[in-house]
């Protein structure tokens, strides 16, 4: 066989067209001379000759090329319309190494994501070479085609105004902001992950109807939880292709696979109809310091470049961050005052349980675990002492709070407690008196209540 | 009686849908080649018609009139939900303005299921609105290709073609 030569057209500027957006063809033939075309679920592109397809059930395809290995990529540009024809063989199957693991990265996501773990499987990543690529006659008026954001010039924008941000809260409101104005990504949310390294929790949401702030997911669960644990980006780029594959997949199963129903009080987050996904870890070295998920109505809406976009300005995002924790760390606090809580109005009953640290407000769930411990030992002191002034360093001193060192974002945790209460109640408030300070801002007398 | 190779209503009900479709041939040294067709005409009794632009497809239809053998797939690119038709060609004609009128109207249904995914309807009509020529097909056999554990099972009944 002649050695490959380099292709008129790589492989890297044909990207839009691997997204899955519109259907690539493949065509096949059997020994027998039987044609055979199909649509692909999934088509990545390994390097500027080469395709990966996941082999997950067995096909016509796969069948037709372990016999003879010709086959024919029609693909379509979904940005400019154009198609290309691609003459390419099946070369090898692959079981392990960097290509058959973001496949099965992405696969598993998606089939925890929509409880098909264990039966969406990953038998192995399909090695095409393209030894050809053709663009096809067409009377398409190219210049018509809107360009494509300036991605650098929107993450320069960004990285500076993150430069500039005194604390954490700010960093994730201009992080969220920046993302729909600059980069038009009008659904996101930021997720840190607790101390334990368990599970990830919502802090801060965008665009959606209800912000899903607290909400929780455990490590390795969905797109996001896998993103953390695997500590890199995943992208789904048709989520309305996955869920026709999950009801396929169903429909043969008897529906032996219900959806996975994740326990959590909040629910997470998310358009009704997603249509594309990603979510890119933040990580500081060793650690994950969270998730930064954006979601999108649209299939095909997310691409590579997004995901080259969102994994940089994560980078930025979690240098930001430590260093805003290492700013925050040494205030100390300056003045204390005093106010007992306002009588005459009718008492806030705020219930803790021990068992899981969940806190009530006139029943109604407000948070739970080490954002609960703070509510109710902020409700404590104020009881107590009748103080309501308080500064994060005396918090993350506090050994009953159990915050796991350093691991557990504390400004975070307040964070999060601070967009519950303002959720829920206007009776209790958290209200930021200066860097690392904070004030408890009751209009109400409370109750508090300890329950096992 | 031999039973129908697919069933025409449920063949319908997905072209409604706003579909794309794709042709397979081979060449004589069985060389897979692919291209787009348009207006997909069920005629009854296993036929079907489809229009491949001469300008995009003419080393299908060199396939075609050499040996025949064509798979036919129709995808709607909304849930990627599909059907393979396969067969032999037996015919090729000029397109009527009944052909044109039918291709139009499908490309329009495929324009609309691709504009929620930002494909502008002007570009998704000017793709193939090429000179065409009309192929007649004799399905013999029809499978289930939406993804998934059941894509390939053959549906219908099956012919001797």
């Amino acid at each position: 066989m002649a050695e490959p030569t380099a292709l008129a057209l790589r492989l890297r500027e044909l990207e839009r067209c691997f997204q899955g957006v519109v259907p690539t063809a493949i065509a096949t033939c059997s020994p027998e001379g039987i044609p055979n075309v199909t649509c692909l679920s999934i088509v990545h592109r390994v390097d500027d000759e080469h395709l990966a397809l996941s082999f997950q059930f067995f096909r016509k395809t796969r069948a037709n090329v372990l016999a003879h290995p010709a086959a024919q990529f029609l693909v379509f540009d979904p940005v400019t319309a154009v198609q290309y024809r691609m003459d390419a063989e099946y070369v090898r199957t692959e079981h392990e190494g960097p290509t058959f693991e973001r496949l099965r990265v992405t696969l598993d996501a998606v089939a925890s994501q929509t409880g098909m773990t264990g039966i969406f499987t990953l038998h192995g990543a399909d090695i095409y070479r393209v030894r050809a690529v053709e663009e096809l006659a067409h009377d398409l008026d190219l210049d018509d085609v809107v360009g494509a954001p300036d991605v650098v010039r929107s993450l320069e924008t960004l990285s500076a105004r993150l430069e500039s941000c005194e604390d954490l809260d700010e960093l994730l409101e201009v992080t969220l902001e920046g993302l729909e104005t600059l980069f038009d990504h009008r659904q996101s949310m930021i997720l840190f992950a607790d101390g334990a390294g368990t599970r990830l929790y919502a802090v801060a949401s965008r665009g959606f109807a209800a912000s899903g702030v607290g909400a929780e997911v455990p490590m390795g669960h969905g797109l996001i939880g896998t993103a953390a644990l695997e500590r890199r980006p995943i992208r789904v780029t048709n989520f309305w292709k996955e869920v026709t594959m999950v009801e396929a997949v169903r429909a043969v199963a008897g529906d032996r696979a219900p959806a996975t129903e994740v326990a959590r009080e909040i629910p997470l987050p998310g358009l009704p109809n997603v249509g594309s996904q990603l979510a890119v870890p933040i990580l500081a070295r060793d650690r994950t310091i969270g998730v930064i998920s954006v979601q999108s109505a649209n299939p095909g809406r997310l691409t590579h470049v997004d995901e080259s976009a969102l994994a940089t300005l994560a980078r930025y995002l979690a240098a930001a961050i430590q260093l805003a924790g290492a700013r925050s760390a040494p205030d100390a606090l300056s003045g204390r005052s005093y106010a007992r809580p306002p009588a005459g109005e009718s008492p806030v009953r705020v219930r803790h349980h021990a068992s899981d640290d969940s806190v009530f407000l006139d029943d109604e769930y407000l948070i739970k675990g080490v954002s609960g411990r703070i509510l109710v030992r902020l409700l404590g002191i104020c009881e107590r002492d009748g103080r309501v002034d308080f500064t994060n360093r005396e918090l993350r001193l506090d050994e009953s709070l159990r915050l796991g060192g350093f691991r557990d974002n504390l400004e975070a945790r307040l964070i999060l407690l601070r967009r519950r209460l303002e959720e829920r109640t206007p009776a209790i408030r958290i209200v930021k008196t200066g860097r690392g300070r904070f004030r408890l801002e009751l209009t109400r007398p409370f109750e508090l209540a300890r329950v096992p | 009686m031999r039973p129908p190779a697919f069933d025409e209503d449920e063949l319908r009900a997905l072209i409604d849908l706003g579909v794309s479709i794709l042709v397979a041939t081979r060449s004589a040294h069985l060389e897979p080649h692919a291209t787009r067709a348009t207006g997909l005409r069920l005629l009854g009794g296993d036929r079907i018609e489809v229009l491949l632009p001469r300008a995009t497809s003419s080393r299908s239809i060199a396939h075609l009139e050499d040996n025949g053998e064509i798979a036919v797939l129709i995808a709607t690119p909304r849930t990627f939900a599909a059907m393979q038709l396969k067969g032999r060609a037996t015919g090729f004609t000029a397109t009527t303005p009944e052909h044109l009128e039918l291709s139009d109207a499908q490309l329009r249904a495929f324009a609309d299921a691709l504009a929620p995914m930002g494909q502008t309807r002007k570009q998704a009509r000017n793709a193939w609105s090429f000179d065409a020529i009309v192929v007649s097909v004799d399905v013999t056999s029809a499978f289930a290709q939406t993804p998934g554990p059941g894509a390939g099972a053959r549906v219908g009944g099956t012919r001797d073609g």
